[in-house]
């Protein structure tokens, strides 16, 4: 049904090369999530595969066929923009009627389809609502409502909930998860969010500057980071990178651990430094330390319990087992 | 968000306003007091013009005198014509500069601009041989055509602005949706732009109706809108003003009725096109 | 959406259906001025339509902007008008051009030699009458005879510019808005300088000599301008550098004008007891003379011609023939009365004494317009004809050019020495360019 596959494409706007040549499959029924920092061509990378960039050279097959030159309209995807895209003129009812307007559904199916998507959306008192007169959680379900009601072979989202606020965020973040074990569609979905993507995703593509850094599951990605980059983009807080003496002695370059990979102590252990800023969550007590003398600032979780202030004195030791060792191109050492 | 303004500054400002707003508005109230008196009263101190007779002579007058309804259905054709086919023509063109600019664009929107700074006698005389060889000296047809050409990089130009308001995600959800490039401007950018396209339609409709070069440069007696009507009243020899005020009043009274109704329907399409 | 969408068609489809409706048999398209004799004829043509099944449209224009239409139709051979209303300055030059059809095959009944020698022999080049007169006038005098009386003086019928000096004096009351004299001041060669090339005549100045040269370095000259200025600013009313006849007529009518010389199209109006409060207060004497030949006074007609281009010569002829017919006057007289024929064209009519009854101002008219000869406008020969304008297309411009140099000078700002010294310099220069002189 939904099985997406990038040979070699590449994208170039002008002499600048956004996209190197760059191979990925997605597999029929996948939750694929492209992760990366702002500018690094995800965003792109969805409008390539949707259709609404050409690409300059490679070739997109949707379903095993050649799709590259096709025109979005009959690529078979819907797409959920991150500003909802909704159109003012009409209803939330001709909203999500258009695409089957434009698929020439007979009406009373389109009516079936429409009544389906807003029960199962919330949006059923909506219908004769114009989107200026939603919330932007409720503009945010109308225009999901409108993919799901093509039944495409893939859905496409770009940074749908950046727009909304953390409550509805978590809320919607849920909605689309529990969306996509039930229709059992590939969904390709763009953020910057890490959280987002360690939580949606069956598998979690990282990309920077137009590179797939790792593709893989998502603890995979976070138990194994093939590099660097991946080790620090995945995981919240950030993983501590360490160089010099104490990374040679690991044999490495750089050797990193997560903050919640150190056990952290007042009384004695590997390192010792101050506390500069010390985060209470309750369940979890994020320290920043300084004066360690291996990085400029450590993130260490200790317990809620962990009673320390700004100028105390903490020792920090790492979990033998947790430490990821990286080599002079910034590549894991396994 | 309010700002603090004293009562006095508000009072002086609105004074200012309506003395201002009277004064621009004058001329036309002058045109109009006059068209209702006689030639002979017409020229007398502003004083006495207001204290003597009002009388509708100089409209009977005007109106035995020219064919009103013919001139008025001219400039209807010329204007409506010039502007319809004008549009037809820079919604195309409007969507693709706002849409998919090039590295061009931005230099041909200028250059559709710099047509504009031509002094129109300058290209008096070709234009006026292209109508003599093609036969079209006083006809509408001629009119349409240059009023639309002339006004084309106006209507160009606004469509181009209220377009590049309408976000691309819109078109691009359109075009994810199945629409093609035909629905896509049909069903979604024209009903979002149809303030945008009202005032544009409006005011060229406008320039159009009011534009008295070309118009009495090309036309005789057939083709002749309403500014050749007006300008038919004006004479170096003999009194004029009131007819010439009467004329002008009926030329303009159905372009400032079309615009007080239309004005209401603008600011409701303007408010229904606000959601975002 | 639908309904805008249908409502664009629905004009576009109109105005289609617009287009094709104006097809037509014979209709002659007449361009003519905004002035009571021409609107009176358009009036009177639903009998020439009758008479003969030609319709007619009518294309009423300011005499300027005809002027400009009418110039750039003919000299492209538009084709857009088949009777043009031109005046005695574009007669000649477009007869000498060929851009008009000559008139000499006109009926024996329309009795080409009744027309006044004057007018005729300004529409004649090479003995082809180009254009038939529709109406003639020349300028006069016109003089409050109450305020005449009250300042004791009696105006003879050909005064002298001496007299009409110590005329404004004597008339002139500031305090109570009164002006000795009213006279152009609005710069352009139909305005200022048509009174003031007329004014120079009487003078004995003239634009150019028999070589071209222009001559406004002589005493003549200098004195006409003096005078003139002397006139306005010491009797005239104030912002006279923009009068025009409309200003003119308006200051006469209200009360304030002593004496206006200008068109004697003009007597109507200032007699008109509707639009004048001073109707029946209203004396005409000859414009004035310094004693040396020729009056200060005008000739102008407005005349009907068809040009090269109409592809209905016949019937435009005959349009022509019917509307500077004497029937037409007849026709008038009947319908208006005679004092509203148009004047100034033929002898016959000023030998009709019901047309000497009704319009008081009729012998004046005629010795006015006999005592200007375009051929011999001023005291020494002149290569140009022309009574208050030089017949050679450059006049237009010059005449503007030289108005301006002259308005300025009645604006006070600049002196008439200078005003003549630039009139000179211009106009050498225009001329040496047009080739005229080395």
């Amino acid at each position: 049904m939904g099985r997406i596959t990038l040979d070699k494409v590449t994208k170039a706007f002008g002499e600048v090369e956004v996209i190197p040549p760059l191979d990925l499959t997605i597999e029929d029924g996948e939750f694929v999530v492209f992760v990366g920092p702002s500018g690094c061509g995800k965003s792109t990378l969805l409008r390539l595969i949707a259709g609404l960039e050409d690409v300059t050279s490679g070739e997109i097959r949707i379903d095993s066929k050649p799709a590259t030159h096709l025109p979005p309209a009959k690529r078979g995807l819907a797409m959920v923009f991150q500003s909802y895209a909704l159109y003012p003129h009409m209803t939330v009812r001709k909203n999500i009627a258009f695409p089957m307007k434009m698929a020439g559904v007979p009406e009373d199916e389109q009516k079936r389809r429409i009544d389906a998507a807003a029960s199962a959306l919330n949006l059923t008192d909506y219908l004769e609502r114009r989107p200026g007169q939603l919330s932007g959680g409720q503009r945010q379900r109308v225009a999901i409502g409108r993919a799901i009601v093509r039944e495409p072979a893939a859905f496409l989202f770009d940074e749908p909930l950046s727009n909304l606020d953390a409550a509805l965020r978590v809320g919607m973040r849920l909605e689309i998860s529990e969306l996509h074990k039930r229709l059992e569609t590939t969904m390709i979905y763009v953020t910057h969010d890490q959280v987002e993507a360690m939580t949606m995703a069956d598998k979690i593509v990282v990309l920077q500057k137009g590179v797939i850094e790792q593709v893989g599951a998502p603890l995979e990605l976070y138990n194994a980071p093939r590099n660097k980059f991946v080790a620090g983009f995945i995981g919240s807080p950030k993983m501590n990178l360490i160089e010099g003496a104490e990374a040679t002695k690991h044999d490495a370059q750089t050797i990193g651990v997560r903050p919640e990979h150190l056990v952290a102590s007042t009384t004695e252990g590997d390192w010792k430094g101050k506390v500069v800023v010390s985060e209470h969550l309750g369940s979890d007590t994020f320290l920043h330390v300084e004066g360690t003398g291996l990085a400029e600032l450590m993130t260490v979780r200790v317990g809620g319990e962990f009673n320390v202030n700004h100028g105390d004195t903490v020792y920090l030791t790492p979990m033998a087992d947790k430490i990821h060792r990286f080599d002079a191109q910034g590549l894991r050492i396994a | 968000m309010a700002r603090a303004v004293t009562t006095q500054r508000k009072t002086i400002n609105t004074v200012i306003a309506w003395i201002v707003g009277f004064l621009i508005f004058f001329p036309i109230l002058w045109i109009f007091i006059l068209s209702f008196h006689t030639e002979g009263d017409a020229i007398k101190h502003p004083f006495e013009v207001l204290t003597s007779r009002w009388t509708f002579e100089s409209y009977a007058t005007v109106q035995e005198r020219s064919n009103y309804f013919r001139h008025f259905w001219n400039s209807v054709v010329i204007s409506v014509g010039s502007t319809v086919i004008g549009l037809i023509i820079a919604v195309p063109s409007a969507w693709a500069m706002a849409f998919v600019p090039g590295r061009r664009t931005k230099d041909v929107l200028m250059w559709m601009l710099s047509t504009k700074m031509l002094p129109p006698v300058g290209v008096l005389l070709p234009i006026y041989l292209i109508c003599q060889n093609l036969g079209l000296l006083d006809t509408r047809v001629a009119l349409v055509f240059i009023l639309m050409m002339i006004n084309l990089p106006i209507i160009i130009w606004m469509l181009y602005t209220y377009f590049r308001e309408i976000p691309g995600e819109i078109l691009e959800a359109a075009r994810m949706d199945g629409a093609s490039l035909r629905n896509e401007v049909i069903y979604v950018l024209l009903p979002m732009a149809v303030p945008g396209i009202a005032s544009t339609l409006l005011l060229n409709i406008i320039l159009a109706w009011n534009e008295a070069f070309w118009t009495l440069t090309l036309t005789a007696a057939k083709a002749a809108p309403l500014t050749a009507f007006i300008a038919s009243y004006s004479s170096p020899e003999g009194l004029f003003y009131a007819k010439l005020s009467a004329a002008s009043i009926m030329a303009i009274a159905p372009i400032l009725i079309m615009g007080w109704f239309s004005q209401k329907q603008l600011v409701r399409g303007l408010t229904f096109g606000a959601v975002k | 959406m639908t309904l805008t969408f249908r409502a664009l068609m629905g004009a576009t489809a109109l105005s289609a259906v617009a287009m094709a409706a104006q097809a037509q048999d014979t209709t002659l398209t007449i361009a003519t001025v905004n002035n009571g004799d021409m609107i009176r004829m358009q009036e009177l043509a639903g009998a020439f339509t009758e008479e003969t099944g030609i319709a007619l449209e009518w294309v009423t224009l300011e005499e300027n902007v005809l002027r400009q239409r009418v110039t750039q139709d003919i000299a492209t051979n538009g084709g857009q008008f088949d009777v043009m209303t031109i005046g005695t300055y574009e007669a000649p030059i477009w007869g000498a051009q060929d851009w008009l059809v000559s008139l000499n095959d006109l009926p024996a009944e329309y009795d080409v030699d009744d027309l006044l020698p004057a007018i005729r022999n300004g529409l004649t080049v090479d003995g082809e009458l180009y254009a038939a007169p529709f109406y003639g006038e020349s300028s006069m005098v016109m003089y409050r005879t109450d305020l005449m009386e009250a300042a004791g003086l009696e105006m003879p019928d050909a005064p002298t510019w001496d007299f009409i000096k110590e005329a404004a004096a004597a008339m002139t009351d500031k305090e109570n808005e009164v002006y000795g004299i009213c006279l152009r001041g609005k710069a352009g060669w139909g305005e200022n300088m048509a009174f003031l090339t007329a004014m120079s005549n009487s003078y004995g100045a003239r634009w150019f000599d028999e070589n071209w040269q222009p001559q406004f370095n002589t005493d003549a000259w200098k004195a006409t301008l003096t005078d003139y200025l002397d006139l306005m600013n010491n009797y005239g009313p104030p912002g006279a550098s923009s009068n025009g006849f409309n200003e003119n007529l308006a200051l006469f009518q209200q009360g304030k004008c002593g004496m206006w010389i200008d068109a004697t199209v003009a007597a109507s109006f200032v007699s008109n007891p509707t639009d004048s409060t001073v109707a029946d207060q209203v004396g005409y004497a000859l414009a004035p003379d310094n004693g040396l030949g020729p009056r200060g006074n005008w000739l102008w007609a407005w005349n009907l011609a068809v040009p090269a281009g109409s592809d209905d010569v016949d019937a435009a002829k005959q349009f022509i023939a019917w509307a500077t017919s004497k029937d037409y006057t007849a026709l008038v007289a009947e319908n208006e009365g005679w004092a509203n024929v148009p004047p100034g064209t033929r002898t016959s009519l000023y030998e009709n004494q019901e047309y000497l009854d009704a319009a008081p101002f009729a012998q004046m008219t005629l010795e006015s317009i006999n005592a200007a000869d375009p051929t011999q406008p001023t005291v020494d020969p002149v290569p140009y004809t022309g009574v208050q304008f030089v017949a050679i297309p450059e006049f237009q411009s010059i005449g503007t050019a030289v108005g301006q140099a002259f308005s300025a000078a009645l604006a006070g700002q600049m002196s008439a020495e200078d005003a003549l010294a630039q009139a000179q310099a211009l106009t050498e220069r225009e001329m040496k360019r047009a080739g005229y002189i080395q």
